[in-house]
């Protein structure tokens, strides 16, 4: 069973160093000449008024939340989905009781307007 | 030489192969992309570096190598300088469970397995993929939140909004085909089609469409690119990225491209199974390699032929229509497994969902040209709130005094989200 994962284990050591070159190689080749205004955040060559990392848009937020609720349900019928052909009529009584959970707040949302974006 | 000592020499050695075929697809995909687009456009591409080109990805490697590799005051750097790594991390090791050649004539013993064509056939494959695949997002999210730009935060966030949209429709649409193998095994799913002797196309088109638009934008492409929307956010999240780190998440990208197309030849066109003619040895690979590449040709034809979508449109895809109809898909696949019909049931449903929305769409078209014939000016578009287009109107009307129209009528104080 834990045997399955040694080549993943040995493909992600691999990677592993590739990229922590990769990395370390931007910090080798080419010129480094400075100046304030090039390193200054890109805006268009005019002054920055405010700082980024304050407030946005709590849109993104509840998407988030939306994501998490309807992902861990997708998570959580794959396995009945595995099962199916040995469960029969009993697995699709609880596909539909599945169903109808994810679909009663999915049209609650919807209502809500957490869908529409301006 | 023990056994374990064989297998831990093989997955060093497959491992090694499968980053240097994936790191040179990505070189050469983005010249075969600058060539095809080229073409699309009448244009020629690049082709003087190296005969046809073929130099090209060389010669770009070089020089975003010896480019400033420039790190903004704003920025955080540790994460700043981690996440473009981050980035192609992930992409890398989500290719571990993809097999690439025929895996029913292969010995059962530990070191034959161990020089199977895949790197590691886990019993939770497609969940290995749909897991690694989402960890995809955080590198695009800590590389715009670090770089301390706007721009960069506003891409960063829209990227992670849109992902986790599709994610949603990625896993409920595949569950649809997890419901006729009865497995996770990307292994067991071709054998799966094999045994049952179709390809799952054709029992689950409709799981199909839904994966393929989730999956385009899922991996941030044309027309869902709006992360890198040029005329909004400048080029979003690598807004702040030069040089290699800028050439890290590009490759990123075009390896997702590459995992995505394989998801799709593997679950849906029996991956390197082709009607009998993978008896031919050698040849499985070759099957294979052609279906990705296809799927990798059709990439870069949609970017070349459709504009890129508005926010409000992209969520509403997402949600409003991706959503319920995977979750239809499911539920019917579900009902014709557990009676035990034959898979022509829902691959018939599938297709009557297809036609039913190809009609609703079509008729909404007619229908707009229609109003347009016959007002003779363009019926005004459901805008958002947010958008406000202006109209300079001509100088004879002086009717309307300033001559600029609001339209629709928007509260001044709604705020542009993005």
């Amino acid at each position: 069973m834990v045997a399955e994962y040694v080549p993943v284990l040995i493909l992600m050591g691999l990677v592993f160093a590739f990229t922590v070159a990769a990395v370390l190689v931007t910090f080798v080749f080419g010129p480094k000449k400075p100046t304030p205004e090039k390193l200054a955040p890109y805006e268009c060559g005019i002054q920055e008024i405010e700082a980024p990392q304050q407030r946005f848009p709590v849109k993104y937020l509840v998407t988030g939340m939306l994501f998490i609720i309807f992902d861990v349900e997708a998570a959580s019928l794959i396995p009945l989905s595995i099962l199916m052909r040995q469960l029969k009529m009993t697995g699709f009584v609880e596909l539909i009781v599945f169903a109808v959970v994810l679909t009663v707040p999915f049209v609650y949302v919807w209502r809500k307007g957490a869908f529409t974006w301006e | 030489m023990s056994d374990v000592a064989w297998i831990v020499v093989a997955a060093v050695v497959k491992s090694a192969i499968a980053i240097g075929a994936l790191l040179t697809i990505f070189a050469y995909m983005t010249l075969v992309e600058r060539r095809v687009i080229a073409r699309f456009q009448r244009r020629v591409g690049p082709n003087r570096a190296g005969p046809l080109g073929l130099l090209q990805p060389l010669a770009d490697g070089m020089k975003m190598a010896f480019k400033e590799q420039i790190i903004p005051t704003k920025a955080r750097r540790l994460i700043f300088v981690l996440s473009p790594a981050i980035s192609v991390f992930v992409a890398l090791i989500a290719f571990a469970v993809v097999p690439l050649g025929n895996t029913t004539t292969w010995g059962t013993s530990p070191v034959a397995i161990a020089w199977a064509p895949f790197i590691a056939d886990l019993n939770v494959g497609v969940l290995y993929m749909l897991a690694i695949s989402s960890l995809a997002v955080y590198g695009i999210v800590l590389g715009g939140w670090s770089s301390g730009n706007h721009y960069s935060l506003l891409g960063a966030l829209r990227s992670a909004a849109q992902m986790v949209s599709y994610e949603v429709s990625i896993g409920l649409a595949l569950a649809g085909v997890l419901m006729l193998s009865g497995t996770l095994s990307m292994v067991g799913i071709v054998h799966a089609q094999v045994a049952q002797g179709i390809w799952f196309i054709l029992a689950q088109p409709l799981a199909f469409v839904l994966y393929a638009i989730a999956a385009t934008a899922e991996v941030n492409r044309a027309p869902f690119d709006l992360p890198e929307a040029e005329q909004e956010l400048v080029a979003g999240y690598l807004t702040e990225f030069s040089g290699l780190r800028w050439s890290l998440y590009q490759m990123a990208e075009y390896i997702n491209m590459i995992t995505v197309s394989s998801i799709a030849a593997t679950l849906f066109f029996g991956g390197w199974t082709l009607g009998g003619l993978e008896g031919i040895p050698g040849m499985p690979f070759v099957w294979y390699t052609i279906k990705v590449a296809i799927f990798l040709f059709i990439f870069i034809w949609v970017r070349a032929t459709l504009p890129r979508i508005r926010y409000d449109q992209l969520m509403k895809v997402g949600w409003q229509a991706l959503l319920p109809l995977s979750i239809i898909n499911l539920v019917f696949t579900g009902l014709a497994v557990a009676l035990g019909w034959p898979w022509w049931a829902s691959g018939l449903f599938g297709l009557g969902v297809l036609l039913i929305v190809a009609v609703v769409l079509y008729n909404r078209l007619r229908l707009r040209q229609a109003m347009e014939r016959q007002s003779g000016e363009a019926v005004p578009l459901a805008l958002p709130s947010s958008v406000r287009l202006v109209r300079i109107a001509p100088a004879t009307a002086s009717e309307s005094g300033d001559g600029v129209v609001a339209a629709p009528a928007a509260p001044a104080e709604s705020v542009t989200t993005s």
